[in-house]
């Protein structure tokens, strides 16, 4: 076999173990990225809205506000802008208050005070084919949307 | 012969290394030995004086044997389950034999830890030791620093509590900060959006394999450097003195990581330019105060475990945050910082997260990784402490140095609710209760 | 073991320091050092050993076996061995070492119930039999941290634990009973029983709740009016969320419910919710029964049977719109917003107040500015209207503290209906 031949073939060789070692670790590292969430979804139901009284009112459970006046609602993200700690509806105020440190949110959001850099996020609701509240959290809204609730339905 | 002899001979054979009788056993000790063949034959009396290194290097390694044990221990125990982990961590201060004692020394020690390799840091630079062929160990060192941040932090998540839950809610949140790559690296660590079952194994897996393997392995490569750069910077004055006599280079060769060189390199130059009155044998010597150290080191983390319980608060709550929540003390600079470097500009906020999380953090390690590549001060200054030429640079470190102390302590004891301004005397407003 | 390890070690090390003298350049400090960290390494290991090995409930079990073998349970006596002891309920989650000190609770009947606490018998309730210990543990019932094994943080009474054991000076700073203060645990899985043995004090607060018909604006399990706030779980909001800027005493969340449930208005001002003025005790009952409604995620075979549902209508979801009327817009608002409608309909027949339809035609200009003012005056000022509190559910109109201009224009509104 002559020269030219074999450096070929060591490339191939040497290069074929390369690629088999490059695509093992490639491989783990996609491992790494997860495919399913063990996260409560990011599009979800919440109740119809003839149940929710004016005003603002606290979802625990997914970290957000429900604001309804008449029939016009919004919903507004609970998670601070800053390092994410849950804040807190002020009544006499009508602000949202973070007690980490101290950030301060207008009723419609915009950050006022404290480090938070960004106002909360307004979150797109709509209505369910089966008329509940249905809100989603991977898609952000303007402040200034409201989702008016179909009268009759309540 | 007698059972006697028979006796002091086995006891003998185990322990001749660590006390020899003669010079040859003196120097077969170290060589010889599996665990004390990374020591020189012979160290100079200074590198083994107490008042050069203050044996921090040492401290830091002895706390990290006893972080292994401890933690090896506990893993018996504790359960990395988002169900189980905090009923686990109850039962080890409760139900296990030394539990308590066993989770205590296990938290003092990694706090200590962070403490004392950075303390160790700043003799490496106080002394210059960092300077020329130490740079590439002074770049181990601070990839070490970083891993020990990491270890404490990865750990901190694990009781599951509110305190490690939401510790890690704002470190996690400042890592989003970190420009183009934030988001994604957030959302890798955590294995999703949120922090969860996914995100405690992930810690779990990282905090007591991954990182304490790369620790290892970096430690190991640490001391390397250390024999193959001749020793502590603390021989080089005295090296330098005497050099000026003259002598021929003896022809050598030397063992690499990768095989066998010929020539004669640092380390054993550096053998060879020193006097029979400047060294001492490392069997006794090093051996012996390596016993103190440790001893040291495990009688003050036992002390403080016996004195101090380590905090455990009520279980993970998502929906609450505790008020203040507060980041782990060695990061509670950065969350200071935070808090207080958001900048608005009419309609512009640079976030305080990117300034003082990743920003000035980052400027500051940077700094420091080149600042051997950067410093001009002479080579006669190397392995002296604080010598009037790097005076400047010495001061300038002890006032970044103190001024991360200072906002450690103002943030751990002078911030209240809401971050308010609380002297420490001065009582927080009572928490509401339910009864 | 490790002692001896300890103390040869450290010997053999000082004994080769010595003999290696000549070897030995840098010994100054060392070997005083040494000695004194050894000693310091022995006191510290034995401080470790004593702490593990004189636990809190030591000397109390002794006293045990002493009380088994005075009464006569000589078999008992010589089986006893001393240890953690727990009774571990995995379908509620929950482990209690409670009975590590408590080692009579099983006794009743055979050890004598004047035993001194901890020793004495668990208290032979009529309900006991219901509630096994081996299905229902203690701190469901009791609170505190089953986990624990020391006295303070087992009674729960510690930093960073919520759930503290509900003894008799929790209930005495809150004005209850013990066995009143227990019945807010009973009710998280009684709640839906109209009524159950053992719990007067709550049975009594859920016939306040009918009477007063607080479902007409709190949804309550799926039924109730959307005026106010979802109570089906208020048990668990955390005290922190309450505002106690008018709350008198202590900030706690059962004294935020006590005094608005009687006050409202104190406690929240501008609420449209009634002063209902409830006595001390019944304010206190009210406050049990909403603690006591909490998220109990036990078993099926845990709760109670189906028996009688509260009784009572549920009524309209929302309260109904009142009409609009052109040129009374600003009217109609304060009606909406300051709440009239929770209580008045308008064409839809009595809520629990009146119905308005046609109230213009019936009452003049000057009779409704005095009444919004104040109508309790009115009422007093009137021996015909005396009647009427008993006609609309023993509810007196709260005096809403209406402003002038909010009045000029409610009138404004009220004339044409």
């Amino acid at each position: 076999m002559d020269e030219g031949r074999r450096g070929v073939l060591r490339i191939l060789g040497k290069g074929s173990v390369a690629a088999a070692f490059l695509m093992q670790l490639a491989a783990a590292a996609r491992a790494f990225v997860p495919n399913v969430l063990y996260e409560p979804l990011r599009r979800f139901k919440l109740r119809k809205p003839g149940d929710y009284p004016q005003g603002v009112t606290f979802d625990a459970d997914h970290r957000l506000f429900v604001v309804r006046q008449d029939d016009d609602f919004h919903v507004i993200s609970a998670v601070c802008t800053h390092l994410g700690c849950t804040v807190q509806w002020k009544l006499d105020r009508k602000t949202f208050d973070c007690p980490c440190h101290g950030s301060r949110f207008q009723a419609d959001g915009t950050n006022v005070s404290g480090p938070a850099p960004r106002p909360l996020s307004c979150f797109a609701v709509a209505a369910s084919p089966d008329g509940y509240l249905e809100v989603n959290t991977a898609e952000e809204v303007a402040r200034d949307f409201r989702f008016v609730a179909t009268k009759g339905r309540a | 012969m007698s059972l006697r002899e028979y006796l002091r001979q086995r006891w003998r054979a185990m322990t001749w290394s660590w006390a020899p009788e003669t010079e040859l056993e003196a120097s077969d000790a170290i060589v010889r030995n599996l665990w004390l063949h990374w020591f020189p034959n012979k160290v100079t009396l200074r590198s083994a004086s107490w008042s050069y290194s203050l044996w921090l290097g040492t401290a830091a390694a002895s706390l990290f044997v006893i972080l292994l044990v401890t933690g090896m221990l506990l893993m018996f125990f504790y359960v990395p389950s988002v169900q189980t982990a905090y009923w686990s961590m109850k039962d080890i201060r409760f139900a296990v034999h030394f539990g308590f004692l066993l989770r205590n020394q296990h938290r003092w020690a990694a706090h200590l830890m962070v403490g004392v390799t950075f303390v160790h840091m700043a003799r490496v630079f106080y002394t210059g030791a960092y300077r020329g062929a130490r740079a590439l160990n002074w770049l181990v060192g601070i990839v070490l620093l970083l891993t020990t941040l990491l270890l404490s932090f990865t750990g901190y998540l694990l009781p599951w509590d509110q305190l490690a839950y939401w510790a890690v809610t704002v470190g996690t949140n400042i890592a989003r900060e970190a420009p183009l790559v934030g988001t994604t690296l957030r959302f890798l660590l955590l294995g999703g959006n949120e922090i969860g079952q996914a995100t405690l194994l992930r810690f779990y897996v990282l905090h007591v394999f991954v990182l304490p393997a790369i620790l290892l392995i970096l430690f190991a490569y640490h001391m390397w450097r250390v024999r193959k750069d001749g020793g502590l910077a603390a021989a080089e004055p005295l090296r330098r003195s005497r050099r000026l006599t003259p002598t021929a280079p003896s022809p050598s060769k030397t063992y690499s990581i990768f095989g066998v060189r010929p020539g004669a390199t640092l380390q054993t130059l550096a053998t060879t330019h020193v006097e029979e009155t400047d060294v001492a044998f490392s069997s006794p010597e090093l051996t012996r105060r390596l016993t103190l150290v440790f001893l040291l080191v495990f009688n003050v983390t036992l002390l403080l475990s016996i004195m101090f319980d380590a905090p455990l608060e009520e279980a993970a709550n998502p929906n609450l945050t505790p008020n203040p929540a507060k980041a782990p003390w060695y990061f509670l600079w950065l969350q200071e910082l935070v808090a207080s470097t958001t900048i608005r500009l009419g309609h512009v906020t640079i976030s305080g997260g990117f300034i003082g999380g990743i920003l000035i953090p980052g400027i500051l390690l940077l700094l420091a990784a080149a600042w051997p590549f950067l410093d001009r001060s002479a080579n006669s200054t190397e392995g002296v402490w604080w010598p009037r030429e790097r005076l400047l640079q010495n001061l300038v470190f002890t006032a970044v140095a103190v001024a991360i102390v200072a906002l450690i302590i103002v943030s751990l004891y002078f911030r209240g609710p809401s971050w308010g301004f609380y002297w420490p005397w001065q009582a927080w407003p009572p928490s509401p209760a339910t009864l | 073991m490790g002692l001896l390890l300890a103390v040869a070690g450290v010997a053999a090390v000082s004994r080769h320091s010595l003999t290696m003298r000549r070897f030995s350049r840098l010994e100054s400090l060392d070997f005083p050092l040494l000695v004194v960290l050894s000693v310091a390494f022995f006191a510290l290991v034995i401080a470790g050993v004593v702490r593990q090995a004189s636990p809190d409930w030591g000397p109390i079990q002794e006293r045990f076996r002493g009380v088994l073998e005075e009464n006569g349970q000589l078999r008992a006596a010589r089986a006893f061995t001393p240890g953690i002891r727990q009774l571990w309920l995995p379908e509620l989650g929950r482990v209690d070492r409670c009975i590590t000190c408590h080692l009579g609770y099983e006794w009743a009947g055979t050890l004598p119930a004047t035993l001194p606490a901890p020793l004495a018998p668990h208290p032979p309730l009529p309900y006991l039999d219901a509630h096994p210990f081996t299905r229902f543990g203690c701190t469901v019932c009791h609170g505190g941290q089953g986990f624990a094994v020391t006295i303070r943080d087992a009674h729960g009474d510690v930093e960073h634990w919520d759930d503290p054991l509900l003894d008799r000076r929790i209930a005495a700073r809150n004005g209850l009973t013990q066995s009143e203060l227990m019945q807010l645990r009973c009710n998280g899985c009684h709640r839906r029983e109209e009524t159950t043995p053992g719990m007067e004090t709550i049975a009594q607060a859920k016939e306040l709740f009918r009477k007063n018909k607080c479902l007409v604006c709190h949804v309550v399990d799926g039924r109730g009016g959307v005026k106010a706030p979802e109570l089906t779980f208020i048990g668990d909001q955390d005290p922190e969320l309450f505002d106690f800027t008018h709350v008198t005493g202590p900030h706690t969340a059962f004294n935020w419910h006590v005094q608005h449930v009687t006050h409202a208005d104190v406690v929240s001002p501008g609420t449209a919710m009634p002063d209902f003025d409830f006595p001390a005790e019944e304010g206190r009952a009210l406050a049990l029964l909403l603690l006591s409604w909490r998220r109990v995620d036990f078993p099926p075979s845990y709760l109670p049977g189906p028996s009688a549902v509260t009784a009572g209508e549920a009524p309209a979801r929302q309260p109904v719109s009142p009409p609009v009327i052109a040129g009374a817009e600003a009217g109609r608002e304060v009606f909406v917003t300051r709440g009239c409608n929770s209580c008045h309909g308008v064409g839809s027949g009595t809520v629990i107040g009146p119905d308005l339809k046609g109230v213009g035609g019936r009452r003049d200009e000057r009779w409704l500015r005095s009444w919004l003012a104040d109508p309790a005056a009115v009422i007093r000022a009137t021996p015909d209207f005396q009647k009427w509190p008993a006609e609309y559910g023993n509810i007196v109109m709260p005096n809403q503290n209406l402003s002038t201009a909010e009045i000029d224009e409610l009138i404004s509104y009220l004339a044409k209906l």
